[in-house]
């Protein structure tokens, strides 16, 4: 078989021509005696990290909206702190889920729907600005909240109304906040399921990662569904790099309060990127892409090092992020500290280099350079 | 299958020598060239991004540096110039002769304006339109560049929609085509996609000299998920497009599509579940050179489709990795390029007339044509 075979396609046999494709680029499916089959990381994947993140998730999410209930209009400081705290495990474990934007995530926009980032623009405090002051008693359900816009139906719009500015609300503008607060965190459980149940079933998408062929409409290989998922995996990586670390370090360097970054006013951005890198590297782990460093090592007579570099990489990028502060924090001190910045940058450019051009290729999954993000 | 490598060091060579300008094989600057018949924005083997212009069998004949990594290359008319534009949302363009060896010039938008990867020439070549993006207004913008005078920006003119991608200059050479591909984006996120769930794509077609809307398509409000991006014309004059689908993969539809300044959008032919065959995006449109034939590349699906322009039926189809540079070649053929490096001519014929591979190189998304 050659890669250039002509065939005409007047009856189309999509099925086969995706056969073939898929069989050309992937080569044997266990590439080397050791390593992790396809298989065996899709279903590592999904089985030892997107699923439980996902519970995790799920589980918060369901939480979220009995805390808001109870003790989003006590004005004492204990439940106030209860309920920040319950949003910031929310947050957290959302983080987990959102580097494996995986099928269930993308559809009907939940992933958006939950955490419209990244938010260069400030539509969701915008937008939040223009409902409070409406005051429309109307959006006051997890179903009307999920026909409106998607900036104010997830967390950081919860975000907005829990960690609220310190301007004097009235009774009535406080009970309506508490209220709307109410009406997203359900409509936040309610994506939270939907998504899980996705996952579920003959027709879940588990299944349909774990079962591909001739007849599966989107995997035809188990090289296709494993190729998917470390896409995702690379695609979180440039996302954090380009919307969050470079945003970070340019606000730090501008002397700006406020970057934009996700969940900057709950102070909880820097929780996040710690979780999101933490998910990252789980996901690494599972995928035990580690164990193709010795191909890739074994083929290129230059990559000695990469094997000690990928294994300290992430314990690098966790002790750079415990060193960065908030850009507000920076500028109330007075200082400009953007090294662990630069180093993070740095980092996740690389591991994405590592990974898609090197390990990935080294596992027999295949990272086209046209196709990764699309244009 | 005709297959022929290029030694790495060989073309590595070739890159030093013309990224320097500096006198090699008989080459001078200054001196006219010959040759080029295609160019490619590409990675080259050391992760730097060029420009690579290319024989009509394929072999490389000139490289030139970027400062990023390039989208498509606009040719001019009268086969003088290119252009390379930068990549969402890249600030550079490149512009460099085509008729002689001399350095190449680089311009860039005004402040709060990013390219978009695409520009035309007007048809007397003094001026190029590029699709740019008025990010913190969210809207579609075409700078206008004046070729002759270092390519000052002499104007814009809006897209009357988001994410302008793809443009053309229609037969008439008044008439701009642009595909606005509805997606919102924000240099101070990367590539994220800001606006995925309002997001109303849309073709275009503009008056190039007083900027007025002629005319504006858009797609079913079930299609709204589908960016459209990329165009070509045929040989009636039809205006074909290929999209990336922003939706659930499983849901994505038939990608391709055609319209005209007086028509709506219509969806060719296609089995209901190829457009996730296709993995939800078409990297690149091109039409023969007498535009009876449109192919269109799915990169992620590794599959390249060439449909009947008149009657919009699939012919046949060619399997190839991470294919996605689409050009036409000769009176009836393709070039293709790919992610891997490869360089391939497409008859109409039922078997390949060649490929050749260029180890360590990595061509992007569009492939054009300067001649022949």
């Amino acid at each position: 078989m050659t890669q250039s075979t002509f065939r005409f396609v007047r009856s189309l046999p999509i099925i086969l021509s995706a056969l073939l494709i898929a069989g050309a680029c992937v080569g044997p499916t266990r590439v080397q005696a050791g390593v992790p089959t396809h298989k065996e990381m899709i279903k590592a994947a999904i089985d030892e990290h997107i699923l439980p993140r996902l519970d995790e998730f799920n589980k918060s999410a369901q939480l979220l909206p009995e805390a808001v209930s109870n003790d989003c209009l006590n004005g004492d400081a204990k439940p106030v702190q209860q309920l920040q705290d319950a949003f910031a495990d929310t947050v957290a474990s959302w983080a987990g889920v959102a580097t494996d934007l995986v099928g269930p995530a993308r559809k009907r926009d939940r992933a958006t729907r939950i955490a419209f980032l990244p938010d260069p623009r400030g539509i969701v405090r915008r937008q939040m600005r223009r409902v409070l002051a409406q005051q429309d008693s109307g959006l006051l359900s997890a179903k009307a909240i999920s026909e409106q816009s998607v900036a104010i139906q997830g967390l950081p719009a919860l975000g907005i109304l829990l960690f609220p500015s310190r301007v004097k609300l009235s009774p009535e503008q406080n009970r309506f906040r508490c209220w709307l607060a109410e009406a997203i965190a359900r409509n936040i459980s309610v994506q939270a399921l939907e998504m899980r149940k996705d996952w579920e079933g003959p027709s879940g998408w588990r299944n349909l990662m774990l079962s591909p062929g001739p007849d599966n409409d989107l995997y035809k290989t188990d090289a296709e569904a494993a190729s998917e998922i470390v896409k995702s995996y690379l695609a979180a990586v440039k996302s954090i790099r380009e919307s969050q670390i470079i945003v970070w370090q340019d606000a730090v360097q501008a002397g700006k309060k406020w970057a934009g970054l996700p969940f900057e006013r709950a102070g909880l951005s820097k929780q996040y990127l710690m979780a999101e890198l933490a998910s990252i590297r789980q996901l690494h782990e599972v995928l035990r892409l580690d164990e193709f460093v010795s191909v890739v090592e074994s083929e290129e007579s230059g990559s000695k090092s990469m094997s000690g570099w990928i294994r300290n990489v992430f314990v690098s990028m966790d002790r750079e992020v415990q060193q960065v502060a908030l850009p507000k924090d920076m500028a109330s001190a007075g200082t400009v500290e953007t090294a662990p910045l630069r180093r993070l940058k740095f980092y996740t450019d690389e591991i994405n280099q590592i990974v898609g051009q090197k390990i990935a290729p080294a596992a027999g999954l295949f990272i086209g350079f046209n196709e990764l993000d699309g244009d | 299958m005709n297959l022929m490598e290029i030694d790495r060091r060989q073309f590595m060579l070739l890159g030093t020598a013309t990224l320097a300008l500096a006198p090699r094989d008989g080459l001078q600057a200054g001196e006219p060239l010959s040759d080029a018949t295609f160019a490619s924005a590409a990675r080259l083997a050391d992760g730097r991004y060029a420009i690579v212009l290319l024989s009509k069998d394929g072999t490389p004949t000139r490289v030139i540096p970027l400062e990023g990594r390039g989208h498509d290359i606009a040719v001019s008319n009268n086969k003088k110039k290119g252009i390379a534009f930068a990549r969402r949302p890249g600030r550079f363009a490149v512009a460099f002769n085509l008729d002689e060896l001399s350095p190449p010039e680089i311009f860039r938008p005004p402040p709060g304006r990013h390219f978009y990867g695409h520009g035309v020439f007007s048809t007397d070549d003094r001026f190029l339109y590029a699709t740019e993006n008025d990010f913190e207004n969210a809207k579609g913008v075409l700078g206008i560049y004046e070729v002759d005078a270092g390519f000052h920006r002499v104007g814009e003119i809006q897209t009357y929609g988001i994410g302008p991608h793809d443009i053309l200059l229609m037969p008439d050479g008044k008439t701009l085509c642009v595909a606005n591909g509805g997606i919102e984006t924000h240099p101070a996120a990367g590539r994220a996609k800001l606006n995925i769930s309002t997001m109303r794509p849309s073709l275009v077609f503009i008056n190039r000299v007083t900027g007025d809307l002629l005319s504006r398509h858009e797609t079913s409000p079930a299609m709204r998920k589908l960016s459209l991006r990329h165009l070509c014309y045929d040989a009636a004059g039809n205006v074909w497009f290929g999209g990336q689908w922003e939706g659930s993969i499983d849901e994505a539809p038939w990608l391709v599509g055609h319209a005209s300044l007086d028509k709506p959008i219509r969806f060719s032919a296609a089995p209901h579940d190829l457009g996730s065959a296709l993995k939800g995006y078409i990297g690149s449109v091109a039409a023969n050179a007498d535009g009876s034939l449109v192919a269109v590349t799915a990169p992620r699906a590794g599959r390249t489709l060439f449909i009947d322009a008149e009657h919009g039926t699939i012919l046949k189809e060619r399997i190839e990795r991470d294919a996605c540079g689409v050009a036409s070649k000769g009176e009836s053929g393709f070039a293709l390029t790919s992610g891997l490096g490869s360089f391939a001519i497409e008859g109409t014929v039922e078997s390949s007339e060649g490929k050749r591979t260029i180890p360590g190189i990595a061509f992007d998304n569009h492939l054009s044509k300067i001649t022949g």
